[in-house]
């Protein structure tokens, strides 16, 4: 049902007749994700009913046309990934919008502070760090300022800050599993033997082989993970998911959120092919499709995703579209590594979007939420909801 | 033309095996229809201009997927209807934005690593700047890192004023769709609009 007063408030300001006050009462609508399919749909509609035919510029034609077979002109196929991970926009990443009703609220990139925050300060945003188990069951901490070579047997792997490389194909002979644990508060990034590229977010675990023979390539992931699987048209990538579901995949870049107290996993495709395949069913997606998978049952759908919401997290965001208070909450626990205790009966608003950057501090987050009505107070390592 | 679905299905699978001369057609076929959509909602040339090159940008990046889009024309607006608005409400919200108090937001930011990505996104523009021809190098460099007006760029490399404004804006045209190409997320558009465009006038 399209609302009157955006249609004429439309109207007036495509006929460039708005007043003023007008506008301003345009822009927060606009501006609200509530009004979106309705704007959308608008703006269909003047697309079906015809326009005039505005002119472009002399010669801006061409030179778009020109410009963008020029700029990709070596032809990297789809999309490059020259930001690397967890080095987010910058721009982006100061700015905090959370829109409840109508009201936005943003921060501006302010003064560029080094961290000095210790870590064992409740709230502080995560970090890269992980935990590495070998073959032989010995841990090594990770964290974000480390660089050393680990030797195990005849694999080199070498951590530089928040990365971990296996180089070399390893002696096939002796193939042995190791294991990255991300913990809460935690992320890394990890470059398998094959040079298959994975991103993980707190809270998961990854098991592979430290080196690749025979005929797959296998790996165990608990948790949520970010992969751009290198292509071996002969060794097809799956990757095991809480020990249920599969996915089966070529060479592709696909993001997985399997935490066990999420109430389904999602596995979304950015580019290349997947199957899904859970209990006795499976489905190939497409890029800019999600399989979902629900955590007790293992039904299965597909549905279109929202790319850039799975893959906030690895952008340094938590990426909210109509996401209600407890799965927010799950969030933030995850992240800052907090206990959340809700006491406030249920008796919270509904549902939040807009993104919040990861890197601001948990209590930076709750003062934030505060306008929108949610109170809550921290105690040591734990955020309590209040019910008013 | 009749049989201009068949047509196009051909094209398309041309644009698939990568066929500029294809790219140009349907181009051709639908840039004019997409501009004045855009133009008609935006009301800006250069925003118009830049939906155009987005929305092409991305048929051209996956055009692998083309054959496979059931319907071509509708998928294409879509995508252009999409684009647009998320302009109108990105440049809504920023207005909007503007005319609050700074006050407004009390939130202490703390952007511990700001200076890491604005490295790295900085090193995109660098490479961005150096596929760029040599007269769009020097135009673009003398306006953004010496901040000279048009007229001081003209006046110090012997072009008219005309001259440099043409060299401008297809080194921003270039260097927009070069960053664009290269990062999986369209939030970079508000990067680009808030900082790369201001050799143009605001909307």
């Amino acid at each position: 049902m399209l609302n009157e007063r955006l249609l004429y408030l439309m109207d007036r300001y495509v006929r460039q007749q708005q007043t003023e006050a007008e506008m301003a009462e345009l822009r927060l609508m606009l501006g609200d994700k509530q009004y979106e399919d309705q704007v959308k749909m608008l703006i269909d509609q003047y697309s079906a009913q015809g326009l005039p035919a505005y002119k472009m510029r002399e010669g801006a034609g061409t030179e778009i046309l020109e410009t963008i077979l020029e700029t990709t002109a070596p032809a990297t196929q789809g999309i490059v990934r020259s930001i690397r991970p967890f080095r987010h926009i910058w721009w982006a990443a100061a700015v905090v919008v959370l829109c409840g009703a109508g009201i936005y609220l943003w921060q501006r990139p302010a003064r560029v502070e080094v961290a000095a925050t210790a870590a064992s300060q409740p709230g502080t945003p995560g970090s890269n760090k992980a935990i590495l188990t070998l073959a032989d069951g010995a841990e090594v901490a990770l964290d974000d300022k480390g660089n050393q070579q680990i030797q195990q047997g005849t694999t080199a792997v070498h951590q530089q800050n928040g990365l971990l490389q296996y180089h070399g194909s390893g002696d096939p002979a002796s193939v042995s599993y190791n294991t990255l644990y991300v913990p809460r508060g935690g992320q890394f990034q990890l470059i398998l033997p094959d040079g298959t590229k994975v991103w993980l977010n707190a809270a998961s675990r990854l098991k592979y082989p430290t080196a690749f023979s025979g005929r797959s390539r296998v790996v165990e992931l608990q948790g949520e993970a970010y992969f751009e699987v290198a292509k071996r048209a002969d060794q097809p990538f799956s990757v095991k998911v809480n020990n249920k579901e599969v996915v089966e995949v070529l060479g592709t870049d696909f993001n997985i959120m399997s935490y066990t107290e999420e109430v389904q996993s999602v596995t979304t495709l950015v580019t290349g092919a997947v199957k899904v395949i859970s209990g006795g069913s499976q489905q190939t997606l497409r890029p800019g499709q999600q399989a979902l998978v629900d955590e007790h049952t293992g039904a299965m759908t597909v549905a279109p995703a929202d790319v850039d919401r799975a893959l906030a997290w690895k952008t340094g965001f938590f990426e909210l579209d109509n996401t209600d208070l407890p799965t927010l909450m799950r969030q933030l626990s995850r992240w800052y590594d907090v206990e959340i205790i809700d006491q406030s009966k249920g008796n919270t608003v509904g549902e939040f979007g807009g993104r919040i950057s990861r890197t601001l501090n948990l209590r930076d987050v709750l003062h934030v939420l505060e306008q929108y009505g949610v109170h809550s107070r921290i105690e040591d390592n734990k955020v309590v909801i209040l019910s008013k | 033309m009749p049989d201009q679905p068949d047509n196009e299905k051909i094209l398309l699978q041309r644009i698939r095996e990568g066929a500029q001369d294809a790219f140009k057609a349907i181009y051709a076929r639908y840039n004019e229809k997409i501009y004045s959509l855009a133009y008609h909602l935006t009301r800006s040339e250069v925003v118009a201009e830049e939906i155009v090159q987005d929305v092409f940008l991305k048929v051209w990046m996956q055009k692998e997927t083309l054959p496979e889009i059931r319907d071509f024309e509708s998928w294409l607006f879509i995508l252009a209807r999409n684009y647009i608005y998320t302009w109108l409400k990105t440049s809504a919200r920023r207005q909007a934005h503007e005319m609050l108090a700074d006050d407004h937001v009390s939130v202490e930011p703390l952007e511990v690593d700001a200076a890491i990505h604005r490295k790295e996104l900085e090193n995109l523009l660098r490479e961005a700047i150096r596929q760029l021809s040599p007269q769009q190098q020097q135009v673009y460099i003398l306006f953004r890192e010496e901040q000279l007006t048009r007229e001081a760029i003209a006046g110090r490399l012997g072009l008219s004023s005309e001259t440099v404004k043409v060299h401008m804006s297809r080194a921003m045209r270039s260097i927009r769709a070069y960053i664009t190409s290269r990062t999986p997320f369209t939030l970079i558009l508000f990067f680009l609009l808030k900082n790369l465009l201001l050799f143009f006038p605001a909307m």
